[in-house]
């Protein structure tokens, strides 16, 4: 693979995007996968100390970009920070077969340009709120894959789950969409699963 | 999986006549990918895997072999359509064309700009979409919603353009 597979992650805050890249990395390394990441907060680099401290990836491959302004620009408007961070990966480090770029939190209109990343997941909390759905944010409707995370929680909240489930199906009817606890390996699995089929065509490792 | 690197042109070359058509539809919002795992209409399992900053043009070529093509379609997609009356005074359709570019502009919405209209993919209700317009009291565009093929050839018009294969500036190139 000469570039490396650019896969954005958006969704509000704290509905788990950093959590999923943790997930994610140990099952990249398994398929024999070489990733780096790129997370982007407002202010700080706190994501990006979170991934570092993680043992999941050697530090020197997670990147942090504080986006001072409303995250969905970096990854939308002006994605000019985050690909240059990505080019530097992939020369300074390379060569890299994923690179897993983390949206700041941000509203439910946030979408990825195509010129950062070539496939997106966005991830929203069933505590949240189970009409997050049927509210058509443009992040819910035209990601690659949504995922509706924390779903052992729907019991203490009052969350229909059943209704999440009828509203994904109606506002994205083409789209593949993933109910998960993140707690859990099998939902990570089944994430990685999605991501090996729709983006990264089954690589593995000397293929 | 059919591993797709390059495209081959479009399907309307007389070589390509004759041969069964195979579709692969995609919307506006995803023409823009370069990486995409499709099933065609004719069952076959897909692969677009294309360098950065290519684009899947309606009617694009992603494969053939002797007995076959296999062709990007564009799906029809709910659009609001401001068409611009052509009996207008130039200085009134300077003005609208002005206030509407302002008013989609500041919504980030991308679009499609046609010789007499501008077409945007609906990505709010239809009350929204026709709200911005309403505002602007113009006298010199007839809107309606329709289902339409949009960004066939190129990319829809985005907010800013960084390194889109659309931008007239050409790609932006990071040292």
């Amino acid at each position: 693979m000469a570039d490396a597979v650019r896969i954005g992650i958006g969704g509000p805050v704290g509905s788990g995007k950093t959590r999923l890249i943790e997930c994610l990395l140990p099952l990249m390394v398994e398929a024999g996968l070489r990733a780096a990441v790129i997370t982007n907060d407002l202010v700080t680099l706190e994501d990006a100390e979170r991934v570092r401290r993680s043992g999941l990836i050697d530090p020197e491959l997670v990147v942090g970009v504080e986006t001072g302004a409303c995250p969905h620009t970096a990854i939308r408007e002006d994605p000019s920070a985050n690909l240059d961070r990505a080019e530097r990966l992939e020369r300074e480090h390379g060569p890299l077969d994923v690179i897993l770029i983390e949206s700041g939190g941000d509203n439910l209109a946030a979408t990825f340009t195509a010129d950062l990343v070539d496939y997106w997941m966005y991830v929203i909390d069933t505590a949240a709120g189970d009409d997050i759905p049927r509210k058509r944010g443009l992040g819910v409707i035209q990601a690659d894959l949504l995922i509706v995370n924390k779903i052992d929680l729907a019991q203490y909240v009052g969350a229909d789950l059943d209704r999440m489930r009828s509203d994904v199906a109606e506002v994205r009817p083409a789209r593949p969409s993933l109910f998960t606890n993140l707690a859990d390996g099998e939902s990570a699995a089944a994430v990685f699963g999605e991501l090996q089929h729709a983006v990264l065509f089954d690589r593995r490792e000397g293929r | 999986m059919l591993h797709i690197q390059e495209l081959l042109g479009g399907a309307t070359e007389s070589r390509c006549a004759g041969r069964i058509v195979e579709r692969l539809t995609v919307t506006s919002d995803e023409a823009t990918k370069r990486r995409l795992r499709r099933t065609t209409d004719g069952g076959t399992d897909v692969a677009v895997d294309l360098p950065r900053g290519s684009f899947l043009a309606h009617g694009a070529v992603l494969h053939e072999d002797a007995a076959r093509i296999i062709v990007i379609e564009r799906t029809p997609e709910r659009a609001l359509v401001i068409r611009f009356d052509p009996a207008a005074p130039a200085a009134a359709l300077l003005r609208s064309a002005l206030l509407i570019g302002h008013a989609f502009g500041n919504q980030h919405t991308p679009l499609e700009i046609r010789d007499d209209a501008v077409v945007v993919p609906l990505t709010t209700s239809e009350s929204v979409a026709r709200t911005t317009v309403d505002m602007l009291s113009l006298d010199t565009v007839e809107v309606s919603i329709e289902e339409a093929r949009v960004a066939c050839a190129t990319p829809l018009t985005a907010g800013h353009g960084h390194g889109s294969p659309a931008d007239p500036a050409g790609p932006h190139v990071h040292e």
